[in-house]
């Protein structure tokens, strides 16, 4: 759909169940809600309905940024630990790389 | 009333041909991705076992072929008796199926094959996203490139799935034997497809545009192929396949146009409506050659499906009626397939052995 014919409310609406759906640990949606309502938040004159939009999407980026570092603080030590071979590493490994027994 | 003539510019034949050739390599370079260079030789060895095992393809083939008319069917009856809910709740549970169950099974063969360790929690956890943003993008509102994007990442997995069933050879009886059911299917009277055009076309005041207004991947996706369903039987789509949708007014890849009058012929810039089915079937022969062939194959093949695809469109123009959308491609790309690997190949490898193509 082409956000760029719906209205002021219904923006607002459509805007608030992306957050909502990206909230059910979706921080994807949230990416995509970020970009897609990006130019509605920063780049227009402000209004009550564009305040509100604005929210949403800081809160967007906001978790999108917290998914981001708590996925890559875990893989960083994850594949730490596994390089040493500890045992709870093999139970939570999904994929072995080649040549490990 | 002016007779309405139907007219397709290059803008809308490229509208056609970007989506398709990216489904196909997409599927290609999946298909590579997940094919671990010490394992070919076993894959030629399982390939010989299987490729001359004619009874065997011809069990297999007919297998696919009555489950896609089983499927067509059904989805054309639910259709005419108005069970809409009932290709709703089919069609995301093959969304359902496909982008979580199989994106799973697919991943962990392409994290395998490039040796790349991964753990549990972070590998569930970006299924989860990549499945997750696709069912809300196909079954709700979103962008409209981002809904493209994953009807192509569907049509894309349908063919990796089907293709990592199917044998070589019988990837080939297969899809001959889909394009005739695909020639049956639109072109004859009792046709299943040429039936659901008609009656689209006659509720076209009715419940059709209700369902492409409330969400147009609905109908779009009711050639989806349920994964969730059967243990062996190969898996496959409706036959939407065809080109019956082409000249439905709704586009999946392009937005209505406003239509010119000249004299009496009114001629609409007609929008192309592609069966998701023929993008798997166009990703299948590719990602078979891709699995058996070198690299000039490969192109070759990719070359002349689209070549096929542009062909279709003007005798389309000119018959001002349905026509299926896979006989052309895949005959050209069998041609080229078929040359190449008897001529095109063994002639690079004298030339190589030779020394002359240095």
């Amino acid at each position: 759909m082409d956000i760029s014919k719906l209205t002021d409310v219904k923006k607002v609406d459509l805007c608030k169940k992306y957050f909502l759906i990206g909230a059910c640990f979706l921080p994807l949606v949230w990416i995509v809600n970020t970009f897609w309502f990006f130019s509605d938040a920063f780049c227009k004159p402000i209004n009550a309905h564009r305040r509100q939009i604005r929210k949403y999407v800081i809160a967007s980026i906001v978790g999108s940024i917290f998914w981001i570092i708590v996925l890559s603080a875990w893989e960083i030590f994850f594949q730490h630990y596994r390089a040493q071979g500890l045992v709870w590493t093999d139970f939570l490994t999904f994929v072995f790389p080649t040549g490990r027994v | 009333m002016p007779r309405t003539k139907r007219v397709y510019s290059g803008k809308t034949i490229t509208g056609v041909l970007y989506p398709v050739a990216i489904c196909m390599l997409f599927v290609a370079i999946n298909v590579k991705l997940s094919q671990p260079e010490q394992q070919e030789q076993s894959k030629v060895v399982y390939g010989l076992f299987h490729s001359y095992d004619t009874a065997d393809s011809g069990t297999i083939t007919l297998y696919l072929i009555g489950f896609l008319i089983l499927t067509t069917s059904l989805g054309v009856f639910c259709y005419q008796m108005k069970f809409y809910k009932a290709i709703k709740v089919y069609v995301l549970a093959n969304s359902i199926g496909i982008l979580l169950v199989y994106s799973v099974f697919h991943f962990q063969r392409i994290a395998e094959a490039q040796s790349i360790p991964v753990s549990v929690p972070t590998f569930f956890f970006l299924i989860l996203q990549f499945g997750g943003l696709g069912i809300t993008c196909l079954h709700w509102k979103s962008h409209r490139r981002l809904h493209q994007f994953y009807l192509i990442m569907l049509a894309g997995l349908t063919a990796i799935f089907i293709l990592n069933i199917l044998p070589d050879w019988t990837v080939w009886m297969a899809l001959t034997a889909i394009s005739f059911w695909d020639i049956v299917a639109v072109l004859t009277p009792c046709g299943p497809l040429k039936m659901l055009v008609e009656t689209a076309n006659r509720r076209g005041d009715d419940k059709f545009p209700a369902i492409l207004y409330n969400s147009s991947s609905y109908v779009n996706e009711v050639d989806s192929p349920d994964t969730t369903r059967s243990n062996s039987t190969p898996l496959t789509e409706f036959n939407n396949s065809s080109s019956s949708r082409l000249l439905e007014s709704d586009s999946l890849l392009r937005p209505p146009v406003i239509p010119r009058q000249i004299r009496e012929v009114r001629e609409v810039e007609g929008t192309i409506r592609l069966g998701m089915g023929d993008f798997v079937f166009y990703s299948l022969m590719l990602g078979n050659t891709v699995q058996t062939c070198p690299l000039p194959t490969v192109v070759a093949c990719f070359v002349s499906n689209l070549v096929g695809l542009t062909i279709t469109l003007p005798i389309v123009t000119l018959s001002q009626t349905a026509l299926p959308a896979l006989p052309f491609p895949l005959a050209i790309a069998a041609i080229f397939y078929f040359s190449s690997h008897i001529a095109l190949t063994p002639f690079t490898d004298l030339c190589t052995s030779q020394l002359i193509l240095i």
